[in-house]
């Protein structure tokens, strides 16, 4: 009798061990796989965030740098190439608008000119496009300076 | 010119009805003169038909 039970007691102990056993692994591996995805998820977050914040880094200086190109008259084409000798590439879909919506803003003016058996729409800084440049060039210039300072403190601290 | 006609005219679609000749006349030299370039640089006439080398669509601003 004392026999039996102590037996039954040892099967529901096994039982019981099993089942933890079991529950614990499940975890451990659901936890292996929730940290994976997560890792990963955390890498293609952090790259996303860095591309906008490029983007938005470099946003406002291709402005800068198309009005500084337009001091000289220059079509579509001749100023993305311009540009792409300077060092600074910009694509179509992103540089034409952008001439266009400067040219709307009255910073450029603009002429159809036949050339080479094509007629071609030149732009050039305005007036107004000349003396916003001037400050618009001044303020990035200081930027620019301020923030290398703070960059190089920075870098001679590491 | 068939397919850069073509191509024009999907553009156009999108833009607004006031500026669109202005637009695609613009963009149409544009085109040309990449082609050329493409063209001078591998030293070949480039069929503008077949090897139409420009991205997506300009989309409407």
């Amino acid at each position: 009798m004392l026999l039996q039970l102590i037996s039954q007691l040892l099967n529901l102990v096994s039982l019981l061990k099993n089942i933890l056993f079991g529950f614990l692994q499940f975890i451990t591996v659901w936890r292996i796989a929730f940290t994976v995805c997560g890792t990963v998820l955390v890498n293609y977050m952090s790259e996303e965030h860095l591309e906008k914040l490029r983007q938005e880094l470099r946003r406002g200086i291709l402005v800068l740098a198309v009005l500084g190109s337009l001091r000289q008259s220059h079509y579509g084409y001749s100023l993305r190439k311009q540009l792409q000798e300077a060092g600074i590439d910009i694509d179509e879909g992103t540089l034409y608008p952008l001439v266009r919506r400067l040219a709307d803003q009255g910073l450029l003016s603009s002429e159809w000119q036949q050339g080479e058996g094509r007629e071609r729409r030149y732009y050039q800084l305005s007036d107004e496009g000349v003396a916003l440049l001037a400050s618009l060039s001044s303020e990035w210039q200081q930027l620019n300076s301020h923030v290398s300072k703070i960059l190089e403190v920075e870098s001679e601290a590491n | 010119m068939k397919l850069i006609d073509r191509y024009m005219s999907a553009v156009a679609f999108h833009l607004p009805e006031s500026r669109r000749d202005e637009i695609t006349r613009e963009l149409r030299a544009n085109i040309l003169d990449k082609l050329e370039n493409l063209a001078e640089q591998q030293g070949r006439e480039i069929n503008a038909d077949v090897c139409f080398g420009y991205g997506s669509v300009l989309h409407p601003e």
